[in-house]
């Protein structure tokens, strides 16, 4: 094949490595299974596991399990809409913002939501909380204390972010069946502990809830995974594996971990996972399951944050992914270090800061799937980028969507799941605003912006 | 020997450890279920791991793609064994006569070696990717 023949099919250039600003190349793709570890490997998290238990608190088994169910049912339709744009542009999330809000709203949005609020704000958090466990499960040790475990922590997670896709493909491939086994074993101790299965039916809630609490719980945990889910489907050979990878993961896999959370809390009523299965008996697979599932999850946020950067901070990806990580790490340990320190004010900003992802994601939604078909893109071109093409500058319906679905769905209404709410609401509005617009004649992109061979 | 054949052989150690380790499971189920059930969960996964590479790579001639398909397959075979030897110790999993959780533990440590050795060689000799 002739370097002129190659140039046609992929016109771009990898600048900035991991191909965060322009389309993953067909040979670069990856199969089904690498993308459906790789996305379990995010969910292969502690967090997950804490989820679980608070559904413990809050429910019976039978409940539990039905919780669990509909709230990961509703994420697999938010993921399954979103993946697709990966694997038809190839591009990230970020990259793919640029269409519903232009060049500037892709910048700005994707730092605030990914950048910061991933990439160093909970990378930091998730840093922090992994020398909290360690500390929890060797308390007299001097490497485990909160600081030192939070550092050494946050730099091992560095090391697969760093690498791009294939570090995180790496680690998934070896940690996620690791952890999934590990859940069960959580399963079983409760089953042991709560007296055979017969006696843990009869268990009740100690803090009962009605249900839509526990499923705007699950729905709440998981959105912004949910909504960011390009970023790996990007990779993926087929426009719709990203998708169907998303939707077994979180069909199958998350309702087996939360239920079998749940299970232990229910049973043992220590809502510290790790804890609960040291005393419970897991031995080293406790302490294993608290690096690996961190890890596997905390190298995403850093990988996620970088691909947000490179949007507007023009150099190498990983020179991104170590800046950003320090930054995390050295936040990590001062408050590791400080001897009675807490995050919970810091992760209330972030909390905030994810409240706009949502509308974000109800507004790709509505772009890619419904504004783009009434202006008759076939499906299969959609967000697919060339270089000299234009783009707006600011999509201002985009960005007025997003304000209103926000502010609405996380203030305004006092009903239904927040998250969910937004999603919705903005969605409805963008559809109704830009096309109407559209058909009136009045623009909604304001200035121009030529994509050129690097992405940018 | 040439990496096809030792793939093959290797795969067929995994099987037989696999299959070690689900009889080891199934006798001392009466003694702990729990315990018997981990390991028949180890022993199966590793099993299907090893039975399913097996007829993918028979016909292949490609060096290239049996490699990534035996990466694909070791990478099960080494996480899960990993989870067996973190386990099969475990007080949890703890049965009276301590001989048979050893000899799961050194079975798992000889699969994770072994699998762990066949992506390695996968990558140097096939150019197999680390990441299918």
């Amino acid at each position: 094949m002739s370097d002129e023949v190659k140039k046609e099919e992929w016109p771009w250039e990898d600048a900035y490595g991991d191909y965060s600003m322009v389309p993953v190349p067909q040979h670069e793709k990856r199969s089904f299974t690498s993308i459906f570890y790789v996305y379990m490997g995010v969910l292969a998290c502690i967090a997950v596991l804490w989820g679980g238990s608070t559904l413990g608190l809050q429910y019976t088994v039978q409940q539990a399990i039905l919780v669990a169910v509909i709230g990961s049912a509703i994420l697999a339709v938010i993921g399954g809409l979103t993946a697709p744009m990966g694997g038809i542009a190839g591009t990230s999330t970020y990259v793919n913002m640029r269409y519903p809000f232009g060049a500037i709203g892709s910048q700005v949005f994707g730092t605030i939501v990914a950048g910061i609020a991933c990439g160093i704000g909970w990378f930091a958090v998730q840093a922090w909380l992994f020398g909290i466990i360690v500390h929890t499960l060797f308390p007299n040790a001097a490497w485990a204390n909160v600081g030192v475990a939070a550092t050494w922590g946050g730099l091992l997670m560095m090391i697969t972010a760093i690498i791009g896709f294939k570090g995180l493909a790496w680690l998934s491939y070896l940690a996620v069946p690791f952890f999934m086994l590990i859940a069960g074993v959580g399963a079983m101790i409760g089953v042991a502990q709560g007296g055979g299965f017969a006696g843990l039916m009869s268990i009740m809630p100690k803090q009962p809830a009605p249900l839509g609490v526990g499923i705007t719980q699950v729905v709440g945990m998981y959105i912004a995974g949910g909504i960011i889910t390009a970023d790996i489907s990007r990779y993926a050979k087929k426009a719709f594996s990203g998708a169907l990878a998303w939707i077994i993961q979180i069909i199958i896999f998350q309702v087996y971990m939360l239920s079998g959370a749940a299970i232990l809390m229910i049973a043992t009523g220590a809502s510290d996972v790790a804890k609960a299965l040291l005393i419970g008996g897991a031995g080293i697979g406790a302490f294993l399951m608290a690096i690996l599932g961190q890890w596997t999850t905390n190298d995403n946020n850093l990988y996620n944050g970088a691909l947000s950067f490179n949007t507007w901070i023009h150099t190498k990806k990983w020179h991104i992914t170590l800046g950003e990580g320090l930054i995390g790490v050295g936040i990590a340990a001062w408050v590791g270090f400080s001897a009675g320190a807490s995050m919970d004010p810091f992760m209330k900003f972030l909390t905030l800061l994810g409240k706009i992802l949502p509308a974000i994601g109800g507004v790709l939604i509505a772009d890619f799937y419904i504004f783009r078909w009434y202006k008759k893109v076939p499906f299969k071109e959609r967000y697919k980028g060339k270089p000299g093409m234009k783009v707006a500058l600011v999509n201002w319906v985009g960005w007025l969507s997003v304000g209103v679905g926000t502010w609405i769905g996380g203030w305004v209404m006092k009903w239904g799941i927040a998250a969910l709410n937004g999603l919705i609401l903005a969605f409805v509005i963008y559809t109704v605003l830009a096309i109407v617009l559209d058909a009136a004649g009045v623009k909604i992109a304001v200035g121009e912006h030529a994509i050129n061979e690097k992405g940018v | 020997m040439n990496f096809k054949k030792y793939i093959q052989l290797t795969m067929i150690i995994v099987i037989v450890i696999s299959l070690a380790i689900i009889v080891l499971g199934a006798v001392k189920w009466s003694e702990n279920p729990y315990t018997g059930l981990i390991y028949l969960i180890v022993g199966v996964i590793q099993f299907l791991g090893g039975i399913i590479l097996l007829p993918r790579i028979a016909k292949l001639e490609d060096l290239k793609t049996v490699g990534n398909r035996a990466v694909q397959a070791n990478w099960l075979v080494l996480s899960i064994g990993i989870a067996g030897m973190a386990l099969f110790l475990a007080p949890f999993f703890r049965l009276e006569a301590m001989g048979i959780p050893y000899i799961a533990f050194i079975l798992c440590v000889i699969s994770v070696i072994l699998s762990g050795f066949n992506i390695f060689t996968a990558v140097k000799k096939a150019k197999a990717r680390m990441v299918v």
